[in-house]
């Protein structure tokens, strides 16, 4: 049986675990923020071309985040992205537009040069705002379906995750 | 509303002419996709890909119609609409870029009551404090199905 801590989502992450995330990467963060606008990047093909497959901080979105931002460093997962600065970690979510050219390019068929964004936190989901399940929240019901896309990049706080 | 109705019926009989009517799926539907329905579909088909043969299989349909976003299932003269969720539209922009359909269980869900066929939609562009909302588009996939172009069905 699953613990409540299992249970949160990755964007209910308390701001410790995300810090002890960021921190596998980029030991030097101290602080780990949500991000109040989108960003506007544009991924171009020599992008796509000079980067890495399945590798959260080196793939198209990766690098073009950072000459766009000039970050010191960029966590790309699937559903959240890290911009590093100094010692601090401004996180935002990934839209399902690039979650899809990330699926494609972890799976080596590109990622098609265009404009995406990546887009602050839902106000709901944001650092400091999880509220804990309601208890009446799907009591005795069958555990909902959910498929996990293989073939690509490891979540982000997964045993395996550091390449 | 019955333009929407028509409009859906517009493009089912593009890929089956039979169909004369289209309706909302009530339960969503689980399906197994294989290995062997991957390797044996056609890329940016909407008639036959990977999920449309596994789709096929399990629903013993005479066709069905997959999209990026919305998914018919054929059976006699009625077409049986579904939402495609955002793992199976990860997994067709990828099979639609030759790196296959990963094998595994997916569901075609049922859309919501404010997006069914015959509910009230507003007209008018979207804005968002006077801005137009950016779109991207996912290119080096199956045409959209409200598109003049169509792959053979």
């Amino acid at each position: 049986m699953s613990t409540k801590v299992d249970r949160i989502s990755q964007n209910h992450k308390p701001k410790s675990r995300a810090l002890a995330i960021v921190r596998k990467y980029f030991p030097k963060v101290e602080e780990v923020a949500d991000g109040d606008k989108a960003i506007n990047v544009e991924v171009t093909k020599a992008d796509s071309n000079s980067a890495a497959v399945r590798n959260k901080e080196g793939c198209a979105m990766a690098v073009a985040c950072k000459r766009k931002t000039k970050a010191d460093g960029v966590l790309v997962a699937r559903s959240v992205a890290y911009i590093i600065k100094g010692k601090t970690a401004t996180r935002y979510d990934v839209p399902q537009s690039v979650q899809k050219e990330i699926v494609s390019f972890d799976r080596e068929a590109g990622f098609a040069p265009g404009n995406y964004q990546l887009v602050p936190t839902s106000p709901a989901n944001r650092f400091g705002e999880y509220r804990g399940y309601s208890p009446k929240t799907r009591m005795g019901k069958a555990p909902r379906f959910s498929h996990h896309t293989t073939g690509i990049r490891t979540a982000l706080g997964s045993d395996v995750e550091v390449e | 509303m019955k333009e929407q109705t028509d409009r859906a019926l517009i493009i089912v009989k593009r890929y089956f002419p039979q169909v004369e009517k289209v309706e909302d799926g009530e339960a969503p539907l689980n399906i197994e996709v294989t290995a062997h329905d991957s390797d044996s579909a056609a890329v940016r088909s909407h008639a036959s890909c990977a999920m449309a043969v596994a789709s096929k299989r399990k629903t013993k349909a005479d066709g069905v119609i997959i999209s990026l976003t919305v998914a018919y299932i054929i059976k006699g003269k009625k077409a049986i609409r579904y939402r495609v969720p955002n793992s199976v539209q990860r997994e067709i922009v990828s099979f639609d870029r030759e790196a296959g359909f990963a094998p595994g269980d997916y569901t075609l869900k049922t859309f919501p009551q404010s997006l069914r066929l015959g509910s009230h939609k507003p007209k008018g562009p979207h804005k968002v404090a006077g801005r137009k909302i950016k779109f991207h588009y996912t290119t080096g996939i199956r045409t959209d199905l409200n598109s003049s172009e169509t792959d053979a069905a």
